[in-house]
């Protein structure tokens, strides 16, 4: 379970920091954080090469499921971070925002490739990886519910504070916002399912 | 047989033999069946309780 949180939270803080670096850094923080998904996917690649000679390797829905964990979160934390620089009153053609979406679809191309590099060749699931699917599908459910909730009373009744001053184009990004953390909860509550019955195997055994 | 060549002739993952060793996962009716096929034997020879649950022994 602490795996999964710091995986989440580190992943997050990193994309937070890069946002930072936006039209400050010498180098594109989008390719840094390409750089860092390529070199930690090659990291992962050969750390599940390792378990799989002792046959403790994850099987193939998890593996993508760590994939999606830190690059959705890595992603995610750059946009939220982003957002809460460029401000409510966000225009798309600025210069600084089309900056910060050529660093934050750089970064989505990491994603993809490091992909390819951690996917499992010989892609195999069964019934209790389609359980834990159902079950995590349920929680990223619930958390898109609730911040569905959230952001409708928010805009429905948010008159006078902050929410009056959003632009359109903030709205659109805060609803992407919601999908991305969604993703992120499902993948996190998957993850758990396959932990818990992990240490169980390894009680057992 | 290895826990890898079972989950293949079962269509099944290694991950999920491990889980059934364990006793901590329950398999759908039809994975039993597959699983009592590739041992060529009986369901209830493959899948059977140790203690049966208070409820049943009424």
């Amino acid at each position: 379970m602490l795996r999964i949180a710091m995986v989440g939270l580190i992943s997050l803080l990193v994309g937070a920091g890069l946002a930072t670096g936006t039209g400050v850094w010498p180098v594109r923080p989008g390719l840094i954080g390409l750089s860092a998904m390529l070199v930690s996917g090659l990291v992962v690649k050969r750390h599940w090469q390792r378990l799989r000679a002792v046959g403790a390797d994850p099987g193939s829905p998890e593996r993508a499921l760590w994939h999606g964990l830190a690059t959705t979160a890595l992603v995610g934390g750059h946009l939220f971070a982003s957002l809460w620089y460029i401000g409510p009153a966000m225009r798309l053609h600025s210069p600084l925002v089309h900056d910060t979406a050529i660093d934050n679809w750089t970064m989505v191309l990491g994603a993809l490739l490091s992909y390819g590099l951690t996917r499992d060749r010989e892609p195999r699931r069964d019934e209790r990886d389609r359980l834990f699917a159902a079950r995590g599908q349920r929680a990223g459910y619930i958390a898109l519910i609730g911040q569905a909730l959230g952001l409708s009373l928010a805009l429905g009744y948010g008159a006078g504070t902050v929410v009056e001053r959003l632009s359109q184009e903030m709205v659109s990004h805060l609803l992407i916002s919601t999908l991305i953390l969604a993703a992120v909860v499902q993948y996190a509550a998957q993850l758990r399912l396959y932990a818990i019955d992990n240490r169980h195997a390894l009680t057992v055994s | 047989m290895t826990q890898d060549a079972l989950a293949r002739a079962a269509g099944i993952t290694r991950q999920t033999i491990v889980a059934l060793e364990g006793g901590h996962y329950a398999p759908s009716l039809e994975l039993a069946m597959r699983l009592a096929l590739v041992f060529n034997r009986r369901v209830d020879d493959v899948f059977f309780w140790r203690e049966p649950p208070a409820a049943c022994n009424a």
